[in-house]
C-alpha cells in the first residue's frame, strides 16, 4: 500500500485541486462578470480551459507515478496495449476519417447520420470517435496480453 | 527462454505470492515468468538470481541453445 502513496497523492491533488479551482474560479468569474470586468462567456471559457488543461496534465502526472509503481511485466502489457491497441483503434478511426472526408461516401454517410449539426457538434463527435476505438483497442490488447501469459 | 523458477520456488516451499514479494513484482508476473511466456529484463533476472542464490545461467537457458 505504501508504494501506491505517490499515485494517491497525485490523484488527490489533481482532482481535489481541480474541483477547488473550478469552485473558486466559478465564484471569481461570477464576481468579475457581475462587476463588468469581463464578459461572462469569456470568464467561463478561461476557467473551463484552465480546468481542462490542469486535469489532463494531472492525469499525465498520475499516469507517470502509476507507471513507476507497477512492475515491468505490467508496464510491458501497457506498452503493447498502447502500441497495438491504440494503432488498431486509429486504423478504425482512419477508415471513418477517409470515408467522411471525401468522395461519394461522404454524401451517403451524411444521408444516414444527418448533416444538420453545428460545427462544434462535429468537433466533439470527431474527437470522441477518434478516442473511442483507441480505448477499446487498448483494453482488448491489454486483456489479451495478460490472458496469453496466464495459461499454464 | 526456459527457466527453473517453478522448481526453485518449490524447493523453498514458496507460493507464487511469496516469491513475488521477494522480487517486488506481482503474482501475475511470477506466473508469466514461470510459464515462460514472459522473459524478464536483465535487472529482474539478476534479482531472481540473487533471491535464489544461483547464477543467472543456471536458472535461465536459451531455448535456441544447441544441446551439448
Amino acid at each position: 500500500m505504501r508504494k501506491w502513496r505517490p499515485v494517491i497523492k497525485a490523484t488527490v491533488i489533481t482532482f481535489g485541486g481541480g474541483l477547488l479551482f473550478a469552485f473558486l474560479g466559478g465564484i471569481a468569474v461570477g464576481y468579475a462578470s457581475s462587476s463588468g470586468w469581463i464578459a461572462p462567456e469569456m470568464g467561463e471559457l478561461i476557467v473551463t480551459a484552465v480546468f481542462a488543461a490542469a486535469i489532463m496534465a494531472g492525469a499525465l502526472w498520475i499516469g507517470a507515478e502509476w507507471m513507476r509503481v507497477i512492475d515491468e511485466a505490467a508496464r510491458e502489457a501497457h506498452k503493447a496495449a498502447w502500441y497495438w491497441g491504440g494503432t488498431a483503434g486509429m486504423c478504425v478511426s482512419g477508415v471513418g476519417l477517409i470515408l467522411s472526408s471525401a468522395g461519394p461516401w461522404r454524401d451517403i454517410i451524411a444521408r444516414h447520420v444527418g448533416s444538420g449539426g453545428s460545427p462544434i457538434d462535429y468537433m466533439s463527435a470527431g474527437a470522441a470517435l477518434m478516442i473511442a476505438p483507441m480505448l477499446i483497442g487498448y483494453t482488448v490488447v491489454w486483456a489479451w496480453w495478460w490472458l496469453a501469459r496466464m495459461r499454464g | 527462454m526456459n527457466n527453473r523458477l517453478k522448481v526453485l520456488r518449490a524447493e523453498r516451499d514458496w507460493s507464487q505470492a511469496q516469491l513475488a514479494e521477494h522480487l517486488g513484482v506481482s503474482r501475475q508476473t511470477v506466473n508469466a515468468l514461470e510459464t515462460g511466456r514472459y522473459d524478464p529484463s536483465l535487472p529482474l533476472a539478476f534479482k531472481i538470481a540473487r533471491v535464489f542464490g544461483h547464477p543467472i545461467e543456471s536458472i535461465f537457458s536459451d531455448d535456441q541453445e544447441p544441446t551439448k
